[in-house]
């Protein structure tokens, strides 16, 4: 039986839920991705989530053909399908589109489809909690991911903080660049925050996300301080020739380790997983001739973050000795 | 007489010789006692201004050479209908901007756009549907078609496939001499995301021995067949977006090794089928690795991409960019906006730009081109 949320019911956008996800918190964990990024990195693997709203994808195998079934021509007010006579399939005219849904309502294929629809807390829950079983012992939970979850931060609130009167572990993952009060209105219902360092240099910033990172080290500055009680876990997705350099890794170390609360560092190596969903929305992808990073330079960065983890726990052990003293 | 003012713009996408068009756009334009100017990059020039230093919209310099470029920019990537901006929360988001271009437009006094569109193997006819769109909202417009890879709908001349098809074809004789002298066989990719008239065409007069259409699903079986049986055959012709028909039906396909004369080798990279966005030269990297696998003649892959159009500028396109430009202006002149100018057997026709949009020229299985193309002996990787 689904259990009603307490809270208001209230819905937001949600593009997938990622069952039985390892690696965005602690223990086995399900991961709801919301709609919506406030930033554009140019690496991104999930462009599903950069819209805030629902937006068409095109999966040209499953399309049946114009001929044999053609209906989204006849549906589209955009005049942003048409057949490619060639292969005898569709085509979607990307410049065209309007999002209206149309196609997708009469694509008996699911070729058309939406990445993102709206789900209340009720609904995302009830998925949530079929996982329940490997959440006690693993020490898992629900995620919220994106796109940025902050983006939707009175939904992110309240799926939190019914998800937590429910009894489970919650975490976030968030790039942070969203104005403090909606950092403030989620943080008060998350366990674990999972944050990214994703250049130091604003310049570099602008560059590869779209804008400058001022106010998103703030953000995770005034975080550490004010919700001292959430373990936070920093994370730098690593991209070959633009952050693998071990000044931005000693930059963001010397930025993370003052607060005791952030308990690690995390290395997100670069890869192509999303490149199938560029396609299919129609997009192209801006670094297509990148690789992602060796596994000797990851397996130096961790030895040398894992490094400087222990000497603060050095330093902080020496320190209590000398004040017990 | 009322005394216009016109503004040119480009899409993204070199061609060689764009200067050329621009400038005789503007000796058009001026010859009709109008005035001409330029937009920056596409539209990027009214939307950005604050980039460009010496104005977004400026004056059209008339006297230069080929070499100077497409003097506008083809590097547009915006599309005034989805700016990127940061909001007064500092959130980015796509905002639309058409309406600022109109009403720039308007209060620079421009009363028309000639815009030269099309050709980009990146962004196909965004422009073109760009264009549409902005007339749809009353701007008074006439394109002008390049193309690299000659996809545009219902035109079969748009300005610098020529000088591309030229220079592809030199490339590739050099690629087929190169390679038959290795005794080898060189996979050459030429770009072709919809449709493979480069491919065919540029194949076709290098004396290429296999050309691989993106209509036409090949099998790499008859492939090797064939380059056992015509032992100097030296050139493969690739078209960015061809497909082996299945993986399956492959003799060896199993197998994770390609066969050559010195050995075997491993098979890196994902599976053929996989969804992915493609990198320049996956087309020729995949196709060589699906042969490579039934034969033991010796192949090499080899992409032009970008290349193509690194050529100067053919005499025919030199004729056809003044054409199109005079007519252009005509079109204008006479009330045809919202229209494509479509260069044909019986002279200029203008195409409605409804009608262009969202429709591609690709090669028809009786099309003349295939036909002498099979009739010369080449081998296509169908059975016909």
């Amino acid at each position: 039986m689904i259990r009603r949320a307490s809270a208001d019911d209230i819905s937001g956008y949600v593009v997938n839920l990622q069952h039985f996800s390892t690696h965005d918190g602690p223990g086995i964990r399900t991961t709801v991705f919301l709609k919506g990024c406030s930033l554009r990195c140019k690496w991104c693997c999930n462009p599903e989530t950069i819209a805030p709203k629902p937006e068409l994808a095109f999966n040209l195998k499953l399309c049946i053909g114009v001929k044999e079934c053609g209906r989204c021509l006849d549906v589209c007010p955009e005049q942003a399908l048409h057949g490619l006579d060639s292969d005898g399939k569709v085509r979607v005219n990307w410049d065209l589109c309007t999002n209206c849904g149309k196609c997708v309502d009469v694509c008996p294929s699911k070729s058309l489809y939406h990445f993102g629809s709206a789900m209340t807390v009720t609904e995302v829950l009830a998925e949530v909690e079929q996982d329940s079983g490997f959440y006690g012992e693993s020490g898992g939970g629900i995620t919220l991911s994106g796109g940025e979850c902050l983006m939707q931060p009175e939904f992110a609130a309240a799926l939190l903080k019914e998800a937590r009167s429910r009894g489970l572990h919650t975490a976030i993952e968030t790039a942070g660049n969203v104005p403090w009060k909606f950092v403030a209105m989620v943080l008060p219902y998350v366990d674990t925050m999972l944050h990214d360092y994703k250049l130091t240099d604003p310049d570099a910033h602008r560059h590869w996300t779209g804008t400058d990172n001022r106010r998103i080290l703030e953000n995770f500055r005034r975080a550490y301080v004010e919700f001292s009680d959430i373990e936070f876990i920093a994370r730098i997705p690593l991209v070959p020739g633009v952050n693998d350099d071990a000044a931005h890794i000693d930059t963001v170390l010397d930025a993370i380790l003052p607060y005791a609360n952030v308990s690690a560092l995390e290395l997100l190596p670069y890869h192509r997983f999303g490149d199938s969903k560029y396609g299919f929305l129609g997009r192209v992808y801006a670094l297509e001739d990148f690789s992602p990073p060796p596994a000797e330079l990851l397996f130096q960065l961790r030895d040398y973050i894992h490094d400087r983890f222990s000497q603060r726990q050095k330093n902080w052990d020496h320190h209590r000795e000398s004040r017990a003293e | 007489m009322t005394k216009h003012r016109i503004a040119i713009s480009l899409g993204s996408g070199y061609v060689p010789g764009l200067a050329g068009v621009v400038r005789a756009c503007a000796q058009a334009v001026e010859g009709r006692g109008w005035e001409a100017v330029g937009i920056r990059d596409g539209f990027d020039g009214i939307i950005f201004p604050e980039r460009y230093p010496e104005g977004g919209i400026v004056p059209i310099d008339k006297d230069g050479c080929d070499s100077d470029g497409s003097l506008l920019g083809t590097g547009a990537r915006t599309d005034p209908f989805r700016v990127q901006r940061q909001n007064p929360d500092g959130i980015i988001e796509e905002v639309d901007e058409s309406g600022k271009v109109l009403a720039t437009l308007r209060e620079r006094g421009i009363d028309g756009v000639i815009a030269i569109v099309g050709g980009s193997s990146l962004t196909g006819s965004h422009a073109l549907s760009v264009m549409w769109k902005l007339a749809r909202k009353g701007l008074a417009c006439v394109c002008i078609p390049k193309s690299a890879e000659n996809d545009l709908a219902a035109i079969e001349h748009p300005y610098g496939y020529d000088s591309i098809l030229s220079f592809t074809t030199a490339c590739l004789r050099h690629a087929r001499v190169a390679a038959r002298d290795q005794g080898r066989v060189a996979v050459v990719e030429v770009p072709g995301q919809y449709a493979g008239w480069l491919a065919l065409e540029a194949g076709v007069a290098a004396n290429a021995d296999v050309i691989l259409l993106t209509e036409i699903p090949y099998r790499a079986d008859l492939i090797a067949t064939h380059l056992q049986t015509h032992p100097e055959a030296g050139l493969i012709v690739v078209a960015k977006d061809a497909r082996a028909r299945e993986l399956q039906s492959v003799p060896g396909a199993d197998s994770n090794h390609l066969r050559t004369p010195s050995g075997s080798c491993s098979l890196r990279g994902s599976g053929m089928w996989s969804p992915t966005v493609e990198s320049s030269g996956d087309a020729a990297k995949q196709t060589y690795e699906t042969i490579q696998r039934c034969t033991t003649r010796e192949l090499f892959p080899q992409p032009l991409d970008l290349w193509v159009r690194a050529g100067g500028i053919s005499e025919a396109d030199r004729v056809l960019g003044g054409a199109y430009a005079s007519e252009a202006v005509r079109f204008l002149s006479e009330g045809h906006s919202q229209h494509l100018i479509a260069a044909g057997q019986n002279g200029f026709e203008a195409i409605p730009l409804s009608l262009a949009v969202s429709r591609m020229r690709t090669i028809d299985r009786q099309s003349p081109a295939l036909l002498h193309a099979r009739s010369l002996g080449i081998c296509l990787g169908d059975t016909e």
